[in-house]
C-alpha cells in the first residue's frame, strides 16, 4: 500500500509539474502579446499597480486567511521596503538589484520583529499593536524631514527597469512567482498545518503542531514579498513618501483582499486587478473612494465573507 | 512650570478617561473591538459644530442634544450591522475599520475636509499663582468627571446597569436569567459611543476639528484601555489621567509632532509586557 501511494504521488507531482509549466508558458506569451496589442501605456501603468498591490495584498492574506491573525499593518513591511530602498539609494547609492534584495531583508528582519510578540498576544491585542506600530512609522517619516524627506518624502530614485513593459513583465512575473510558490508551499505539510491553525488554534497545537513556530514562518514569508514589493514599487514611482504607512493604504489592501476572497491565494490578485481597474476608471468617484471601498468591505463582511472567490465557489457546489 | 503640567495633564485626563470608558465599556461587555471609536469622537465635535453654528442655541443645550443624537445613532448601529458579525472577533475589527472609515468620509463629504473651529462654550481662564486654567479645559474636566460619576452610578445602581454588569461577567446564563441581552447590547453600543463623541466634542472647542481627528483618539483610547485592563473602568479612569500628564510632559520635552509617537510606542511596550493591563482580566 505504502509504495503505491508514494508512486502515486510521484506521479502526480510530475504531473503537476507539467502543468506547471504549462501555464507559465501560457502566461509568458500573454503578457509579452498584451502590451502589443493594446497600444495604452496607461492600462499597462495601471496593471503594474494592480501587480504591486496584489503582491502586498498576497502577503496580507497569508496572515489574515490562512493563519488567522488580523494584521493592521501590511503598511509597515511595504513602507520600509520602500523606505530602505530610498534612503540606500540616497546615501549609499546603491545598485538598484541590491536596493530589492535588501528590501526584501528589511522586510524579513521587520516580519520577525513584528511576529515575535504575535505569539503572545491574541487577535485584538496584536491588531493594536501593529496599529500602533504603523501609526508610530507613519509620525516617524512625517516627523523627521531632514532624515525622511517630510511630507515630500525622497524623490529621483532611478528605475530598476526602465520602460513601461518591462516593468509590467518584471511585476507580472513577480506575482506569478509568488502566486506559484506559495500555491505548492500550500499543498505541501507545511502549509496543511498552517491550514489547521487557522481552522483550530488549540486543536492543532493538541495535534502536536508548533503552532509560534508556523506563525512566525508566514508572518516572515509575508513580510518578505511586502518588503520586494515596497522596494519595487520605490524603483517604479521614483519616490517614497509617508502615504506609504498609511491607513488608506493598509484598508486598501484589506478592501482587495476581503473582496478578493481570503484564505485563497488567487483572491487577493483578482480583488487587486478588479479594484485597481475600478479605481482608475471610475475616477468620476475620486473623491467618494475610500467611501466606496468601505462600503464594498461592509457588503462583502455582512454578505458574504468568503468574498468573491467564495462566493463563485458556492456557486459551483450549488 | 511642573505644577502647570500637573495641572493641565489633569484637565486633559478627564476627556482621555471619558473616551477610555465608552471603549472599556463596549469591549468589557460586548466583547467587541470597536475601531469605529475614533469615528464618534469626530462625529460628536461636529454634531455639536451643527448645534452651535447651524442654530442658535445655548451650547450647553447643543451639548445635551448631541449626547442624544450620539446614543440613538450608536444603538442604531448597532441593532443594523453590528449585531451580525457577533461571531467573528476578526471580521469584526475590519467591520469596524470599514464602518470608521466610511463614516470619516461621509463627515467629509458633509461638513468639508477644511479644519473647523468650534468656539469655546466658556470665554476665559482662570489664574492660580502661576498657573492658567482655561475655563473650557476646566468646563471640560469637570463635564467628562460627572459624566463618568453618572455612569458609575447608573452601573451600580440602576436596574439596567445591574443588567450591563452582568452581562459583563456572566455573558451566557444572563440571557437565561431573563436580560434582554440584545437590548442591553444596544444601549452599551450607544452609551460607549456617547462616552466617544462628548469626549470629542469637549475636545474639540479647545483644538480644531477635522475630519481625521479620530483616529489619534482611537489610538490613545486602546492604550489607556490596554494599560488600565480590558473590561476594568476604574482602570481605564486612571490610565486616562496618567496619560493626560504623561501627554503634557512628553510635549515639553518633545517637538509636537512627535508627541504621538509616545503613546504608541507605551502601547507596543505594554502589550509585550503585560497585555492583561494593571487591573484588568484577560477578556480574549
Amino acid at each position: 500500500m505504502e509504495k503505491h501511494t508514494l508512486a502515486k504521488n510521484e506521479i502526480m507531482a510530475t504531473g503537476s509539474i507539467l502543468l506547471v509549466l504549462i501555464y507559465v508558458v501560457f502566461f509568458t506569451l500573454f503578457i509579452i502579446i498584451f502590451p502589443i496589442i493594446c497600444n495604452n501605456k496607461f492600462l499597462l501603468h495601471i496593471a503594474i499597480l494592480a501587480n504591486i498591490f496584489a503582491l502586498v495584498a498576497i502577503s496580507w492574506d497569508l496572515l489574515f486567511g490562512f493563519v488567522g491573525i488580523l494584521n493592521l499593518a501590511p503598511a509597515v513591511f511595504y513602507g520600509a521596503g520602500a523606505y530602505t530602498v530610498g534612503f540606500l539609494t540616497k546615501y549609499c547609492h546603491i545598485h538598484p538589484i541590491g536596493g530589492l534584495i535588501i528590501a526584501g531583508c528589511v522586510g524579513l528582519l521587520l516580519s520577525l520583529l513584528l511576529g515575535l510578540p504575535s505569539l503572545r498576544l491574541r487577535g485584538a491585542y496584536y491588531a493594536m499593536a501593529t496599529l500602533a506600530f504603523s501609526a508610530v512609522l507613519n509620525t516617524l517619516a512625517l516627523g523627521m524631514p531632514n532624515i525622511t524627506g517630510g511630507e515630500e518624502g525622497i524623490i529621483g530614485i532611478p528605475s530598476l527597469i526602465s520602460g513601461t513593459e518591462w516593468n509590467f513583465y518584471f511585476s507580472s512575473y513577480l506575482v506569478l512567482t509568488c502566486v506559484l510558490a506559495l500555491k505548492y508551499m500550500l499543498s505541501t505539510k507545511y502549509g496543511k498545518k498552517l491550514t489547521s491553525i487557522r481552522e483550530d488554534e488549540i486543536l492543532s497545537q493538541a495535534a502536536g503542531i508548533d503552532t509560534s513556530k508556523y506563525k512566525v514562518i508566514a508572518s516572515t514569508i509575508g513580510g518578505v514579498i511586502a518588503g520586494l514589493a515596497g522596494g519595487y514599487s520605490c524603483y517604479y514611482f521614483n519616490n517614497v513618501a509617508p502615504e506609504v504607512f498609511s491607513i488608506a493604504f493598509t484598508f486598501s489592501i484589506i478592501t482587495i483582499t476581503v473582496t478578493g476572497g481570503i484564505g485563497t491565494i488567487i483572491g487577493p490578485v483578482i480583488g487587486s486587478y478588479l479594484l485597481t481597474f475600478a479605481n482608475e476608471n471610475l475616477y468620476i468617484i475620486g473623491q467618494y473612494r475610500l467611501l466606496v471601498y468601505s462600503g464594498i468591505i461592509i457588503f462583502v463582511i455582512l454578505f458574504s465573507p468568503t468574498g468573491i472567490i467564495g462566493a463563485v465557489k458556492k456557486l459551483k457546489r450549488n | 512650570m511642573l505644577l502647570q503640567i500637573l495641572v493641565s495633564g489633569f484637565l486633559l485626563g478627564g476627556i482621555y478617561a471619558l473616551m477610555a470608558s465608552g471603549l472599556s465599556l463596549i469591549l468589557g461587555v460586548m466583547r467587541i473591538v470597536n475601531l469605529t471609536h475614533g469615528l464618534f469622537f469626530t462625529l460628536g465635535a461636529y454634531i455639536l459644530f451643527s448645534f452651535i453654528i447651524g442654530t442658535n442655541v445655548n451650547p450647553f443645550i447643543g451639548m445635551f442634544f448631541t449626547i442624544i443624537v450620539l446614543f440613538l445613532i450608536g444603538s442604531f448601529l448597532e441593532w443594523l450591522i453590528i449585531k451580525r458579525i457577533k461571531y467573528s472577533e476578526i471580521n469584526m475589527m475590519v467591520l469596524t475599520l470599514a464602518l470608521a472609515i466610511a463614516g470619516e468620509e461621509f463627515i467629509r463629504i458633509t461638513w468639508g475636509p477644511k479644519y473647523l473651529h468650534i468656539p469655546p462654550l466658556i470665554e476665559g481662564e482662570i489664574r492660580l499663582g502661576h498657573i492658567y486654567m482655561p475655563n473650557q479645559r476646566i468646563l471640560a474636566c469637570f463635564i467628562g468627571l460627572f459624566m463618568l460619576f453618572l455612569l458609575m452610578f447608573f452601573l451600580k445602581k440602576s436596574k439596567t446597569g445591574k443588567a450591563i454588569r452582568m452581562v459583563q461577567q456572566i455573558p451566557e446564563t444572563a440571557a437565561l436569567m431573563g436580560i434582554n441581552v440584545r437590548a442591553i447590547s444596544m444601549v452599551v453600543f450607544g452609551l460607549g459611543v456617547v462616552l466617544a463623541g462628548a469626549a470629542g466634542s469637549l475636545w474639540a472647542p479647545m483644538y480644531i476639528t477635522y475630519p481625521a481627528m479620530g483616529w489619534t483618539p482611537l489610538l490613545i483610547s486602546f492604550a489607556i484601555v490596554i494599560l488600565g485592563g480590558m473590561g476594568s473602568l476604574g482602570g481605564s479612569i486612571l490610565g486616562g489621567f496618567l496619560f493626560g500628564f504623561a501627554t503634557l510632559l512628553t510635549s515639553m520635552y518633545l517637538s509636537s509632532g512627535l508627541v504621538n509617537v509616545i503613546p504608541f510606542i507605551t502601547l507596543f511596550i505594554v502589550l509585550l509586557i503585560r497585555p492583561s493591563g494593571f487591573f484588568g482580566k484577560d477578556i480574549f
